[in-house]
């Protein structure tokens, strides 16, 4: 092997010791430098060609979730990471990753992202959406909460918005519906002052059975817009649920007035349920809803015998109640009546049955009640009144329970003994 | 016979070389810090090209996304098999191995020197066997390639052999810095590994060199690691129970990697040339196979795949049969003598195991066990402890690519059970292990570090011969000394030896006198005998020495000195025992094991 030939000349070595450090600084200077040019162009290159091919790879993976190929996006997707490994494209991948089923390596992905970004909004619904499929309620809510106090990228108000009211559907689906309401209650409470969101939250409660504050929200509506057809149709379905006829009456009759809205779509409004009832009728028929609504509760003002009406009017309400109320129970003793003729209903009663004991027990309190039942007794007996509206109540729901569903006038006054069972 | 002939050149040309130019030694201790910033400088540059090269050909030839059944994965590592095999047998006959012990052989048998040519050519056949899809790492090819540079540089600039020897792992470290991103790891595994200990002058230049290449890395790679480390924690004491388990398993696949590394690889080697050209090319298409038929993350160093099971990514029958395909394919891919690392394959290894540990964990106990990361990372690091050998660089690698002192606990835990189960049932360690199979005897650095250092408190005796003043007079000393003598002669005492006489001066120092010494002194008294003995002796004192001194640091003085005295470092001048060239000598002797004490 040939001898190494040195850097610096012998000759000026041994002559000027300082030069020749001088001179090694210098070389190793200009070798750095050249080495660094070199390196930097090189590295330059291979970097552009690393980023072209990680975009190429984001976006077939795209492509791929697009066309519902999730298996082949998330292997696209797992290539561009080891080009550009950054936020979005792990984003990315994690989704695919959840698209295409494999919710395990997702939500380990997500946790891994979770854990750089803790208060990541999106990063935390995600995991909510996958503990959901994994059937963990628990750490679903824990993460559906993470995410509304979470930090989000654009309209943080409006995606926390979002995260309430599915969070408020995913625990009404699980049954915890005063939280499902909390939740809704507080959405509806940060929500700008508008139509449509005081008809989605409307809804919303409606889906969760909570029909008094869906009232609530709908007459928020018709206090922006007294003329809005959406309000003026579910606020007559809500007071009428309530029992609130006279209320459900103006408002159907006013929607039957009032012309349709045809609102744009709202992105709150995808998948709602708000607008279900109304939406997949068709306009014809949904009218013919809103109007026999209306006829029932104009009927069922008529029927009604509560303590708030009238003395006068109560009498007359009740005496009329009385004669449906009989009526239905004469129809459904019939059949017994006619198969054991000449019969005494009570030997009738020893060979049918219990059921028939308890309308022949309502028949027996119809004929002492007999005496009480003219216009005069009632007026000046208000717990004359109040037996014989019991009676009434008592008539309907019996005969409704042995002999079938009730209609017309008698199913009104069913509606009327719910009610009053039900209501304060 | 070619290393031989290689290290018999390089001496003389280093000789002639440092005649030639005869750098005075102070201007080399200056220069010797501003280079090793060069060092680290050039050696990160060339570094990050090297992990350039290996990503434009895995790009090239594995493609963009490599996923079973594609054939090229089967195609690129057998084609550059063939390649390698030629090009390492024709040009670069110095480049089969990882690095590493071909770097401590530049250290302790060819006093420091790599040839260019070596340097090249690990370069360019590491690089292609990797980016083929070899089961190798980079970062062994690259503390070569350092320490290569840092042998170029040193005989371009006419350094000393001593220095020129020092730089290699000045060099060795630069390169391992740049190719791991990680400077404390590459500083200590170069000490731990590679010298074996550390003085202060060297110690300075490695960490020069390494923080000099790190931050030439990082300012093309940027500061992450070369995975994503998630959070790592330790949520209950409970988990150490798991973490002990996980040494328990590194333990044992660090024997099995071993075992199987130490059978193959000779077994190849005996087999005739022209088979041994193919070896390369049958290992990538064996390793090509277990990629094509499902396994593709086995093929190169594997860090994506360390990073995405680091966060869950796969299942535990996949981790599992990850970590054994990995175990066979680096066998395969070191064994042909493909140029390549193991760094990286460890690390895969025990990034694997230790997953698996922490997803059966959490399948049984969920509430106790932290993150997968936090068993990855300590999977790693039991790999790193028990097969390569380097626990305090194992400790120090996951605590620096962590960043949590949190881990600490669980690490020295499984690393501890991990390298002791290596220790007991391999106890040659893997490094040593391919030294001996290449025909080289350098020093075990487990060994050294196991070796217990003799300090004068293990040789010294109490002083059997007579203690003389200083301040005596002559007269007085002769009289002493015949009192002496007679009692010997009557046998009323026995008979002091030989050795000389201890005189304690009047500055409370001492002097270890020879007997004719002191004999030809006062056989000069008549005038002189009432001056003092120290008088006659001179202004020099034996050397003071102290009990837990380093044995073999005796030795100069007793050219001078025939005893020295050992002294208590409390109480100036006062006598702990005396030392002899015999005793010394005796001492070491009977260390020697098998030796009667």
């Amino acid at each position: 092997m040939k001898s190494a030939t040195p850097l610096i000349p012998a000759a000026l070595a041994r002559r000027a010791p300082g030069a020749r450090e001088g001179l090694i600084f210098l070389s190793l200077c200009g070798l750095s430098i050249a080495l660094f040019l070199v390196t930097l162009a090189l590295f330059h290159s291979f970097e552009s060609r690393r980023e072209g091919e990680a975009q190429r790879l984001i976006d077939l993976g795209k492509t791929e979730m697009e066309s519902a190929h999730p298996d082949q996006a998330v292997t696209a997707l797992r290539g561009a990471l080891t080009y550009r490994d950054d936020l979005p494209t792990e984003i990315l991948l994690a989704q695919a990753l959840a698209a295409a089923g494999r919710t395990s390596e997702a939500t380990n992905y997500f946790l891994g992202l979770r854990d750089s970004r803790p208060g990541d909004g999106f990063l935390n619904l995600q995991l909510a959406r996958l503990y959901r499929q994994e059937h963990l309620p628990s750490l679903a809510i824990e993460s559906y909460g993470a995410s509304i106090f979470g930090d989000w990228q654009g309209d943080g108000a409006l995606r926390r918005r979002e995260v309430r009211l599915e969070l408020s559907a995913y625990l009404a689906q699980q049954g915890q519906t005063a939280a499902a309401r909390n939740e809704l209650l507080t959405a509806a409470g940060n929500a700008p002052d508008t139509i449509a969101y005081a008809l989605l939250f409307g809804g919303r409660f409606l889906a969760i059975g909570d029909t008094a504050d869906a009232l609530h929200s709908y007459k928020r509506a018709l206090d922006m817009d007294p003329h809005d057809y959406d309000g003026l149709a579910n606020a007559g379905r809500a007071s009428y649920v309530l029992g609130k006829y006279a209320d459900a009456y103006s408002l159907l009759t006013a929607a039957l007035n009032a012309t349709p809205t045809q609102r744009s779509t709202h992105p709150l409004q995808k998948g709602s349920s708000q607008n279900k009832n109304l939406s997949a009728l068709d306009p014809a028929r949904e009218r013919q809803q809103i109007k026999d609504l209306a006829a029932n509760a104009h009927r069922l003002i008529e029927l009604d015998f509560s303590r708030d009406l009238p003395a006068l009017e109560r009498t007359e309400h009740l005496l009329a109640a009385s004669r449906i109320a009989q009526a239905r129970l004469t129809g459904c003793l019939a059949p017994f009546t006619n198969s054991l003729a000449g019969k005494e209903p009570t030997s009738a009663l020893n060979s049918q049955g219990g059921h028939l004991q308890a309308l022949n027990s309502l028949h027996a309190r119809w004929q002492a009640a007999a005496p009480h039942l003219n216009t005069r007794t009632l007026d000046r007996d208000a717990s004359a009144e109040d037996v014989i509206g019991q009676l009434v109540i008592d008539t309907e729901t019996g005969t409704a329970r042995y002999c079938g569903a009730a209609q017309g006038d008698d199913a009104l006054l069913l509606k009327l003994a719910t009610d009053s069972q039900t209501q304060p | 016979m070619e290393t031989q002939n290689a290290a018999t050149q390089t001496i003389a040309g280093t000789q002639a070389d440092a005649n030639a130019t005869g750098i005075a030694p102070a201007a080399e201790e200056r220069l010797f810090l501003l280079i090793s910033i060069f060092i680290g400088i050039i050696g990160g540059l060339l570094v990050v090209c090297f992990r350039i090269a290996i990503e434009w050909l895995s790009l090239l030839l594995q493609g963009p996304a490599p996923a079973p059944h594609h054939v090229r994965l089967l195609l690129a590592p057998s084609i550059a098999g063939i390649f390698i095999a030629i090009i390492a047998r024709y040009v670069f006959p110095m480049v089969r191995g990882s690095g590493v012990n071909q770097t401590k052989a530049a250290l302790y048998i060819h006093n420091g020197y790599i040839s260019s040519r070596t340097m090249i050519g690990k370069f360019l056949l590491s690089s292609l066997a990797i980016g083929s899809g070899h089961s190798l790492g980079p970062e062994d090819p690259s503390l070569q390639i350092g320490a290569g540079v840092a042998s170029l540089i040193g005989r371009r600039i006419g350094l000393s052999r001593e220095r020129l020897r020092l730089f290699a792992p000045v060099g060795a470290a630069a390169g391992l810095a740049a190719a791991f991103n990680a400077p404390i790891s590459a500083i200590l595994f170069v000490i731990e590994e590679v010298i074996g200990q550390w003085t202060s002058a060297v110690l300075g230049s490695i960490v020069l060199s390494a923080v000099s290449a790190v931050v030439v890395a990082r300012w093309f790679w940027g500061g992450q690691p070369m995975f994503r480390i998630p959070a790592v924690n330790l949520r209950d004491p409970r988990e150490l129970l798991a973490y002990a388990v996980l040494g328990l398993v590194g333990g044992t696949a660090s024997l099995l990697f071993a075992k199987a590394l130490g059978w193959l690889r000779p077994v190849l080697r005996r087999q005739p040339g022209w088979a041994q050209l193919l070896q390369p090319a049958m290992a990538g298409l064996l390793v090509g196979a277990i990629g094509y038929f499902g396994l593709p993350q086995v093929m190169g160093a594997g860090y994506s795949t360390i990073d995405q099971a680091m966060h869950g990514q796969f299942v535990l029958k996949v981790l599992l049969l990850l970590a054994l395909f990995k175990i066979i394919a680096t066998t395969l891919s070191f064994s042909s003598g493909t140029p390549g690392g193991m760094f990286a394959p460890t690390l895969f290894i025990g990034a694997m195991l230790g997953t698996s540990v922490g997803v059966f964990e959490k399948l049984f106990f969920p509430s106790l066990t932290g993150s997968l990361g936090s068993y990855a990372l300590v999977g790693m690091g039991v790999l790193f402890a028990a097969f390569l050998r380097a626990p305090l660089t194992s400790v120090f690698m996951v605590l620096e690519v962590s960043g949590n002192y949190s881990i600490i606990l669980p690490v020295i835990l499984a690393n501890t059970i991990a390298y002791l189960i290596s220790r007991a049932l391999q106890p040659i360690p893997i490094f040593e292990l391919l030294t001996h199979q290449d025909g080289l005897y350098l020093p075990s650095m487990e060994e050294q570090r196991d070796e217990i250092e003799l300090r004068f408190e293990d040789a010294l005796h109490p002083a059997l011969v007579p203690i003389l003043s200083g301040k005596d007079t002559l007269r007085n000393t002769r009289d002493l000394l015949k009192q002496i003598h007679d009692s010997e002669a009557e046998e009323t005492r026995p008979p002091y030896p030989k050795t000389g006489y201890l005189v304690l001066c009047s500055d409370s120092l001492w002097y270890a006198a020879k007997p004719d010494e002191v004999e030809s002194i006062l056989a000069q008294e008549g005038t002189a005998g009432e001056q003092s003995l120290e008088s006659k002796l001179g202004p020099d004192r034996t050397p003071m020495i102290f009990p837990d001194q380093p044995l073999s640091s005796a030795l100069p003085y007793f050219g001078r000195w025939p005893m020295l005295p050992v002294l208590n470092r409390a109480i100036r001048g006062a006598l702990e025992g005396v030392l002899t060239l015999d005793d010394v000598l005796k001492r070491y002797q009977s260390s020697m094991p098998g030796s009667e004490s």
